[in-house]
């Protein structure tokens, strides 16, 4: 039996972002996403929200007309601005990326289209990337429209370049990495409604659920540190341990992570470093949380995608 | 000339409950090839397997040379597959819904251009070119659905109760297309429990039971391979007697009954049991027509797929 050539496998190279261009599920669903007035109405509740948050700021700040005479006031007036968008568009970011992406696969399965997919010659992986690429363009498009309210801020100045990196690779981050996760939980549950349920549980965990952990821990540990040491004098390894421990934690938590790193650079302390001082006056420096959380979530949503990718794969048994 | 589509021994369990049982089976180029069976059959669970969208037990499929197993994406590459029911992109119009099937099998954006028109041209829906998928009809989706398997021109199409659920117009224009495409060269290797379909526009049937190919061939050979003896049916006007008669004497004749004609009272009808091959028919007509009797209607009661399908289906309860 003579077999037909199957079809080519190995393609020229291309760019990332010729990639995208030429992946028609990113094409379909950006076109599906701006289509209708769904788009407009999240990005105009999105300016609106941090507006009105902002003007909230600027009135308090208002009130007290002998401080916002002084150029330092002015300043702080800056970064108050600044920190509050980034810090909600933070918290918005985790949730509109998560359900950005929570319907991209199940949805597919409910719409009976997925199999449709599967027997053509698009690879898992182009599907799970295009679905991914989409909805993270959708949520820096929304990042991209609180621009105008955030820079606000410079009107004031005491934003420095540095804090600007920091937010938008932050931002990103962030919606790069809970638009996996609800793009894991679509792939992995057949009804969107399951996936909505537990990705929005999951965004709920990881953004306040684990700042009252860490909370709750630096208390039950500071005691367990002080009850452990005879001499009343916490050693330093235990110390060390359950600072490493808070840091993890403050890490693993957008918002927790966004709030460290915010005061590390309000103490004036280096961008890329977080100090802690042991009672016996030694300092120890840890990476500072944006840089753990950075990783932690670029590494989470490689492993994400590679195990949305084989779900997809799957053949049925 | 090696089968474009060859089944061995293919076997699928979904726990104790076997769906397909040890299948053989094998469809050429170019061929109409009718799925037939009761529901729950295996019908659909034979072609979710060619399709590389479940896996089998045990057993192997080929399509175009490329085993469903080894090789998915070379089956992919020939098949054009269309499932019983499936579903539209409703914020889509139809020839974006087209487009964006071509772009997923790597189709370039002009030649897309041209085989989107060309395809809208064949199903006859080009002046529903820009409506939104979800405005069209039944008939107009399966339409869209079966331009859409032809997109990247594969070689085999894989249809799963095509004409389900459609109104008897759109059905004639679906059978009508599926001829076409034969025409076109493709193979077309199609489920239906619609046995009209099947006898109207298939080169060959296989009548699948409880999982198994029970029988397969040309109608004509279905027929002939069930036929334990040929219904005659003989109008005589007079010497209805004398017709059973010399009949009864015929070697290869097990009976002859006579019947009354309802709609002319004066001719006679005989309905003669033979087991002798169609040489015999004719010499028997030729013995009657020497002895001057006079014959107005001489006939060979033919089985229909539905006489072939229920005697078979029948027997395999049995």
């Amino acid at each position: 039996m003579s077999a037909i050539p199957a079809p080519p496998t190995i393609k020229p190279r291309r760019s990332f972002g010729e990639m995208l261009r030429r992946n028609p599920i990113t094409l379909k669903e950006m076109r599906s996403r701006m289509r209708g007035r769904r788009a407009f109405a999240v990005l105009t509740l999105n300016v609106f929200l941090l507006g009105l948050l902002v003007s909230l700021i600027y009135m308090a700040y208002a009130a007290s007309a002998q401080v916002i005479s002084s150029p330092s006031s002015l300043q702080s007036l800056g970064k108050a601005i600044f920190a509050t968008a980034v810090g909600m568009q933070l918290l918005i970011t985790c949730f509109t990326s998560s359900s950005a992406a929570v319907g991209a696969i199940s949805a597919e399965r409910e719409r009976q289209t997925f199999e449709l997919l599967r027997t053509t010659l698009l690879p898992a992986r182009s599907l799970v990337i295009g679905k991914l690429a989409a909805a993270v363009l959708f949520n820096l498009l929304i990042i991209l429209s609180a621009i105008p309210i955030a820079s606000l801020s410079f009107f004031f100045g005491g934003v420095t370049l540095e804090e600007i990196a920091i937010a938008s690779i932050f931002l990103i981050v962030t919606a790069i990495a809970f638009s996996t996760i609800g793009l894991f939980f679509s792939s992995l549950m057949r009804r969107t409604s399951q996936a909505t349920a537990v990705a929005t549980v999951v965004t709920l965990l990881l953004t306040f659920g684990l700042p009252v952990v860490m909370l709750i821990l630096q208390g039950l540990l500071s005691t367990m540190v002080y009850v452990s040491s005879q001499t009343g004098v916490p050693s330093v390894e235990a110390e060390i341990t359950r600072n490493f421990i808070l840091w993890l934690l403050i890490s693993i938590s957008p918002l927790s992570a966004g709030v460290a790193t915010l005061a590390t650079m309000l103490d004036s302390q280096s961008a890329l470093t977080m100090t802690m001082t042991l009672s016996n006056g030694t300092s120890i420096t840890y990476p500072s949380p944006w840089i753990t959380y950075t990783l932690i979530y670029l590494l989470l949503s490689l492993l994400l995608i590679w195990l949305s990718v084989r779900v997809v794969k799957r053949v049925d048994k | 000339m090696s089968p474009i589509i060859e089944i061995k021994d293919l076997t699928k369990k979904y726990g104790k409950r076997t769906a397909v049982n040890h299948l053989n089976l094998s469809v050429e180029a170019g061929e109409i090839f009718g799925f037939v069976g009761p529901n729950g059959a295996g019908k659909t669970t034979t072609l979710r397997i060619l399709a590389t969208l479940l896996r089998a037990s045990s057993g192997e499929a080929f399509v175009a040379s490329h085993s469903v197993k080894k090789s998915p994406r070379g089956v992919r590459g020939a098949i054009g597959y269309m499932p019983d029911s499936f579903g539209f992109y409703h914020d889509m119009r139809v020839w974006e819904y087209l487009d964006f099937f071509g772009a997923c099998y790597h189709l370039r954006e002009a030649e897309r251009k041209r085989l989107v028109n060309d395809l809208l041209e064949l199903v006859d829906m080009t002046p529903r070119r820009d409506d939104m998928v979800d405005k069209l009809s039944r008939g107009m989706q399966q339409r869209l659905g079966l331009a859409r398997t032809l997109i990247h021109d594969p070689q085999v199409l894989i249809l799963d109760e095509p004409a389900s659920g459609l109104d008897p117009r759109a059905r004639v224009e679906i059978r009508e297309l599926l001829v076409e495409l034969a025409h076109m060269g493709k193979t077309v290797f199609f489920s239906t429990h619609i046995l009209a379909d099947v006898s109207e526009i298939c080169t060959r049937v296989g009548i699948i039971e409880a999982g198994q190919i029970i029988a397969t061939g040309t109608l004509d050979e279905l027929q002939r391979g069930l036929a334990t003896q040929r219904a005659v049916h003989i109008g005589v006007l007079d010497r209805a007697a004398e017709a059973q008669e010399f009949l009864a004497a015929l070697p290869g004749v097990s009976g002859v009954e006579v019947q009354p004609e309802q709609n002319h009272q004066q001719r006679t009808r005989l309905e003669v049991k033979f087991t002798g091959d169609d040489a015999a028919l004719s010499a028997m007509l030729a013995e009657l027509a020497a002895r001057h009797i006079p014959i107005v209607h001489f006939s060979e009661d033919s089985q229909n797929l539905e006489d072939i399908f229920m005697q078979l289906t029948k027997s395999s309860l049995e």
